[in-house]
């Protein structure tokens, strides 16, 4: 089991910080990705968004504290923000170059 | 779904749960009393009549010729001529300009709906809006550090339910299994049925919730970041959702009467509807009149508006929400409010909040029940203890506070300076003394006592109430009052549950015996 087999203090001390300060970042990029993506008003978007960032967070905190190695878990975030914040980065610089 | 990650999320759902779940509990506590915040406030404010049912157009009269009176410079009027359940008093509201800071500031008063002058001065207390008011803000703290702490537990909350789903494997077989005096087993049952039978309001109250405390606060980066993070837009969209504003004309213009502008047309408001009526620049050659009509929170109601110096009906739009996503956002927080419910939907969202204070309750109690054995065995080391004590002091504690908020409403000194601010300090040294009770006690005796105490303070509260006041049950009951008397009634049930429980948790005489010898052979 995930926890179990490595219930070290540091590491649960680990996850916490995971889901709760980089955890919260992807969930602001998530939903800002679809944000640019979907095909609706700006202002629509950002209420769709706003409302989705929980249910992600919610969805990624689950996620750190299922994953068996801590590292895995941590590499997963980075790579997810990563992404999905250029893509909407990307996405934005080619709708103001329009 | 493995095994493995349903028993990685019932370890999340495990500390997720326990960490603040005494903070939940208080929130849960002091918002589900929210939902009878006005009843609660009439009970703790014996001194202002009771009003009978009023003609709103009438009231209009009265309220215009109020502020006329009292805020003829001000630059918004407010009159609400209906009196209902959310608004016993028909009443008036003002803007007016703080010398020192230049911003303007809402005064309101009721009024006496016979003689349109306002209402004589209750006694000096926070009510049951400062009861509501805790489960968003708690208290002595700065309103910011409230929210954010509350907005944290929420989340935790919202984690919580989700991975006690998953952690839950047999959700519809165990909804039909109690275990009676089962230890530790009986406490999960309990834990699960009420959570399962009331999950859709959990996850709704919950979510809404967090939309309420994080939506602006905790989440301004999808907004800021899909605005390219120009500032000028975002502030811009106060313009799109806001409502339009009225330019002055700097011109004098006596302002019409507001109540022939009430008719009982079908395309204009009639005056059983009327929740608000608005006047901006009253007195001014551009002033408005706009009339917001009743409807079910903040996604119905329609408005009418009117030039104030001719009369003339203008041709605005009400508020309309931009899109569905705005809609469904203010809809759950309009299903958390629950402002729209009439007397039978409002007892249901009691019960609903009841039954998830109760399911934070047992899960905690859970907690502690099935390591018991485990612990006893060897010596319980301090995280056990602490959760063992902060159960009792805050499951039964807090109630006992809340109910020492009312005993200090009738039992303070009603010219006492501060009064307000004694009644809450008052609730929390009792609930201090409670969590001292539960650290020194002897741990048998702790849920007993602390039941004892709580049975006690309600049981005394519809006695003290008759001594100090007017509004006790040998007048409430013949009047047909049951705001007054519901709110006796339930603190003598509470009492009653209260005692019963601290009588069947009782130690036990053989127990005692073993406690006492225990003593004895310690020294």
């Amino acid at each position: 089991m995930a926890i179990k087999s490595s219930k070290s203090r540091w590491n649960i001390t680990g996850r916490t910080l995971l889901a709760i300060v980089p955890g919260y970042l992807l969930s602001n990029s998530l939903a800002l990705f679809l944000v640019f993506a979907l095909p609706m008003d700006r202002l629509h978007g950002v209420i769709l968004g706003t409302l989705l960032t929980f249910v992600f967070w919610a969805a990624i905190i689950m996620w750190v504290f299922s994953i068996d190695r801590l590292k895995t878990a941590a590499l997963g975030i980075l790579v997810a923000t990563v992404l999905s914040g250029g893509a909407a980065y990307a996405l934005y610089v080619l709708e103001i170059s329009r | 779904m493995n095994g493995t990650f349903r028993q990685s999320m019932t370890w999340l759902h495990t500390w997720t749960g326990l960490i603040l779940c005494w903070l939940l509990y208080f929130v849960f506590v002091t918002g589900t009393l929210g939902y009878f915040d006005t009843e609660i406030d009439l009970w703790m404010s014996p001194e202002t009549p009771v009003q009978k049912a009023s003609d709103p157009v009438a009231n209009i009269r009265l309220g215009q010729a109020r502020l006329a009176e009292v805020a003829p410079d001000s630059e918004r009027w407010f009159i609400y001529p209906n009196q209902s359940r959310n608004r016993p008093h028909m009443g008036v509201g003002w803007l007016e300009k703080d010398p020192e800071t230049g911003n303007n500031v809402f005064h309101g008063e009721n009024l006496d709906s016979q003689s349109g002058q306002p209402l004589p001065d209750a006694r000096d207390t926070g009510g049951g809006q400062l009861l509501y008011r805790m489960h968003y803000l708690l208290h002595y703290f700065p309103n910011r550090i409230g929210y954010w702490l509350v907005a944290f537990a929420t989340m935790l909350m919202f984690v919580g339910m989700i991975t006690g789903i998953i952690a839950h494997k047999k959700i519809f077989k165990d909804f039909f299994t109690f275990r009676w005096a089962k230890g530790s087993r009986s406490w999960l049952d309990a834990h699960n049925l009420l959570s399962v039978s009331t999950l859709p309001f959990q996850l709704m109250i919950t979510y809404s919730g967090l939309l309420y405390t994080l939506g602006l606060f905790w989440m301004p980066l999808v907004v800021l970041g899909g605005y390219g993070f120009d500032m000028d837009k975002v502030r811009g969209l106060q313009d799109i959702l806001g409502v339009e504003q009225v330019e002055k004309a700097n011109e004098a213009a006596p302002l019409v009467a507001i109540e022939g502008l009430v008719t009982d047309a079908a395309d204009s408001p009639q005056g059983d509807q009327i929740n608000l009526v608005i006047i901006d620049f009253p007195g001014d050659a551009n002033s408005e009149v706009s009339f917001v009509m009743d409807g079910i929170g903040r996604t119905g109601g329609e408005n009418f508006a009117y030039n104030g110096a001719s009369g003339e009906r203008l041709d605005k739009p009400g508020l309309e929400l931009p899109n569905a996503s705005a809609k469904f956002a203010l809809s759950m927080i309009d299903l958390h409010e629950g402002t729209f419910a009439g007397p039978f939907l409002r007892w249901l969202y009691f019960l609903a909040g009841l039954m998830g204070t109760a399911m934070i309750a047992t899960g905690a109690i859970y907690y502690v029940q099935s390591r018991k054995r485990k612990t006893e065995a060897s010596h319980p080391g301090f995280g056990f203890r602490l959760v063992e004590c902060m159960n009792a002091a805050t499951i039964a504690g807090l109630l006992t506070a809340i109910g020492v908020f009312y005993l200090s409403n009738r039992l303070l000194p009603l010219g006492m300076e501060n009064r307000a601010e004694w009644e809450v300090h008052c609730m929390f040294l009792a609930w201090a003394a409670c969590f001292v009770h539960a650290a020194v006690r002897q741990r048998e005796f702790v849920w007993s006592e602390q039941l004892y105490a709580l049975a006690a303070v309600y049981l005394i509260l519809p006695v003290i109430n008759a001594m100090t006041t007017q509004a006790h049950l040998g007048n409430s009951l013949p009047a047909g009052d049951w705001i007054l008397a519901g709110f006796d009634l339930m603190a003598l049930a509470t009492g009653l549950i209260a005692l019963a429980l601290g009588l069947k948790l009782r130690p036990r005489r053989e127990q005692e015996a073993q406690v006492v010898s225990a003593d004895v052979a310690v020294q």
